[in-house]
Formats: structure tokens, sequence, C-alpha cells
């Protein structure tokens, strides 16, 4: 996990997932006010979304940091206008950037984190539990990016398309064109990976 | 647009029923995301203002303050806090990342012995001492293996701030001129953190000791590794300054 973070950072400094907003100010500022209120209301958001756009659970602590630091870097320019769309321009930023380093590091352990705080009951509930969301998290990988935000803020944030349109800052037209391209291809993905669990059943 | 595929909105209405954050994961990144910025605030104005380091401490813990259950050794296999990570690269930042949080035997955890290991052409003395540094401690056992499986203590946000205040303490011994003494506390910082979380910049006072007991040779092989392998250090360039001075005045 700690050498995905490192091999990510090293290849991919933070400096280059900030294009999403302004430039960098000085590291020395004090702690934004409503840094906290921020991290309160959206770190979930964040957190979900992170593993949405591909980044391994055991990851996504890491993944979560970067993005909470871009934002307490950035948020003294920050307009204050759709922070919801901010943080999830920069989770997919940063989700990318995971995603890659992930595929470079095929090697690598993956370490199926187990949320369960009970590690007793955790195995099998939790197989149980995440499988879905497993599945579909794995669905996802498979879409365009561009594809894929829209379909997430769509069907699992269950956002408005003119919501969607306005966070993505893209026509509300080709909002509605990505998501249904991003439903048929979700589809098809979804048939062919019934078709293969089924030939795999004896 | 609605039902566009009942198998597909069927799997995505159970994968919302059952999305969560882990419990403690909030608490965890948010301490770690403190702890980081406090460091690159301290960091920064450090290299400026020497006297200023003594805010380290006191922002680690007001960190630790802000979430006082942040040291979340909780009963998931999560064990420990923090792999010491300097993110020279980035920011600008000395950063730390809550991927220390490690839950499973496989993981092998970068220790920043690991890191100086990995570096080229290391001359004897400085190879011997840089060895002995984060994991040869006679207190470690084991000291080659990742200590994943059984950590001593877990780390924290309020263990990053009592290794700030032991550094911090050979630092300021070592500004009022005695050398001898923050090599002592350099010792026992080593023996408390054999893989501690600062570790690098552990190392660059003990090159600034060195080269002010008049060892300019041992300090400067330890700067060379250091600007190997961490260039982005905070204090780096402040020591090579003051160790350059030192080698000025030599007769």
């Amino acid at each position: 996990m700690s050498s995905l973070w490192l091999a990510t950072v090293a290849a991919l400094p933070l400096a280059s997932l900030e294009d999403v907003a302004s430039p960098p100010v000085a590291s020395s500022t004090p702690l934004p006010a409503d840094f906290d209120a921020i991290y309160t209301r959206y770190f979930d958001f964040v957190w979900r979304n992170l593993l949405r756009f591909g980044v391994q659970p055991s990851a996504a602590d890491d993944a979560a940091h970067d993005v909470f630091l871009v934002v307490h870097k950035q948020l003294p320019r920050f307009d204050g206008k759709n922070p919801r769309g901010w943080l999830f321009a920069i989770a997919r930023r940063v989700g990318w950037h995971y995603r890659r380093a992930h595929a470079r590091q095929r090697t690598a352990p993956i370490d199926e984190d187990c949320f369960s705080s009970d590690p007793a009951t955790c195995p099998e509930e939790h197989r149980q539990r995440r499988e879905a969301s497993d599945l579909v998290n794995s669905l996802l990988n498979q879409l365009s990016d561009d594809r894929r935000a829209v379909f997430v803020l769509a069907e699992l944030e269950q956002l408005s398309m003119p919501e969607i349109a306005e966070m993505l800052g893209i026509p509300l037209n080709t909002a509605y064109s990505r998501l249904r391209l991003a439903r048929r291809d979700f589809s098809r993905c979804l048939q062919r990976h019934e078709l293969k669990q089924r030939r795999n059943v004896p | 647009m609605n039902h566009w595929d009942p198998r597909a909105e069927e799997l995505l209405s159970r994968a919302r029923a059952v999305e969560r954050v882990p419990l403690d994961a909030r608490a965890r990144v948010h301490s770690s995301v403190m702890a980081t910025v406090a460091l690159s605030s301290a960091a920064s104005v450090s290299a400026l203002a020497p006297s200023a380091l003594a805010k380290l401490p006191a922002a680690f813990k007001a960190a630790s303050a802000i979430l006082p259950n942040a040291v979340v050794a909780g009963g998931s296999g999560m064990v420990a806090y923090l792999a010491p990570v300097t993110i020279g690269v980035a920011l600008g930042l000395s950063a730390v990342s809550p991927s220390a949080v490690v839950t499973a035997p496989s993981v092998t955890r970068p220790t920043p012995s690991a890191a100086i290991g990995r570096a080229p052409r290391v001359s004897a003395p400085t190879a011997k001492l840089v060895k002995e540094l984060p994991s040869g401690s006679k207190e470690s056992e084991s000291s080659d293996a990742p200590d994943v499986s059984a950590p001593k203590a877990p780390m924290s946000a309020a263990s990053l701030a009592d290794e700030a205040d032991w550094l911090e303490r050979a630092r300021l011994v070592l500004r009022q001129g005695d050398a001898e003494l923050a090599l002592r506390l350099l010792d026992r910082y080593r023996r408390h953190y054999p893989k501690g979380k600062l570790f690098y910049e552990a190392t660059a006072t003990r090159a600034a000791a060195l080269c002010q007991l008049g060892r300019l040779d041992e300090g400067r092989q330890i700067l060379a590794r250091l600007e190997e392998t961490t260039p982005g250090l905070g204090n780096l360039a402040q020591v090579q300054r003051s160790c350059a001075l030192r080698g000025q005045g030599e007769p």
C-alpha cells in the first residue's frame, strides 16, 4: 500500500494534481477556517468516488489524504461555488493517478480491505455485503473516464442532470449523451460478466 | 431514461445500499492531513528561522488534539500509523501518508532505511553510520523485516509530536553549541524510534552535529546521501550551508 502511494507520489507529484484549480499558495498558510467544514461534509463523498474511480480500497486512505491536501492548499483561492464539483474534479484526477500507478504495479499485492470493525465477522459478511459494490466498481473500470464521471454522479450519487452538467462544466446535452452511452457500456459489461459467471458454474 | 436495464439498476441499487466509508477512515485521514500541514508549515518556517522549529511539536499536538481519537489502533488489524514519508517532489512538503495504517502481513512498508539502502555509491564509514541509524538499534529485534505484524506501539499524530520533541531538543542543544550532547540525544531518538517518521530530519541534524564537532567528512557524506535520497528535505540546505561554513573555517 505504501509502495503504491510512494510510487504515485514520486512519479506523479501533487503539483500535477492541482491543475484542476488555481496555482499553489504558500505551504505555511494557516488552516483555512472552513476546511474542517468541507472535510466533515464531503469526506464520504470523496471517499466513495475515489473507489468508483478505480482506487483500490487499500489505497483509499492515501488517495483521500492527497485529495484533502490539495483542497487545503487551494481553499484560499476557491470561490465557494460548486464545492461538490470542485471536490469531484480533484478526486477524479487523484483517482486517475492512483489507477495508473496501480496498473504499473500489477505485481504488488492487492489488499482487499475489510471494512468491518469486527475482524471475527469480517470475511464472510464483508464479502456478501460488498459484492455488489465491488462488482459495480470493477464494471466502472471498463467505462471511459468521461462517461464514468457522468454515470457515477447520475446512478450512484443520484444527482440531477443539470447538476451534473454544472459540476462537470459540460453542456446539458453532452451530459445526457454521455449518460446514455455509459449506461449502454455498463449494461454490456454486466452482461459479459454474467455470461462469464454462468460459464464458470459447473 | 428510466428502466434502462433492470438488472443493472438492481445491482446499482444494492451497491448504493452497502456503500459505506470505514468507521475510522475519517479520523485517520484527517489526522494525517493535519500532521502533513503542520509539518510543512513548521519545516518551511524553520528554513528561515531556526527558533521557529519550536512550533513543530506544538503543531502536531494541536493536530492530534483536533481529533483525539485519531490514534486508531482499531480492532480490525489496523496496527500502526504512518510510514515516514518525506515528499520532496511534491509541494515541497514533508508529507505524512495514512498508508501506514497497515492491515495485512503482506504489506511491505518502505522504511527510511530501505530508501537509504537503495542509494548508490556509499563510502564505508557513511554506509556504516547510515545503516545503524534507522534499524540497527540493539533494542529493535529482527530489524530487517518490516514490522507490520507486531508493532511495539501504535504510532499516531501524538507519537509524531513526541518524536518532534526529541528532535527539537537535539537541535536546541546543537544551537547552544553542545554537539556531543546533541549526538547523544539523536542516539536516544534512534533507539526510541528506530523507524521514526522524522528519520531524515534527524539524520540531517546528526550531520550538522558532526560538522560542528569537526568531523566534516562524516557529516558531508551523510549530507551527500540525503541529497541523493531526499533532495527536498526542509533543513538540508541549511545544514549544508552550516557544514560548508565550518569547512571554510578549517585551518
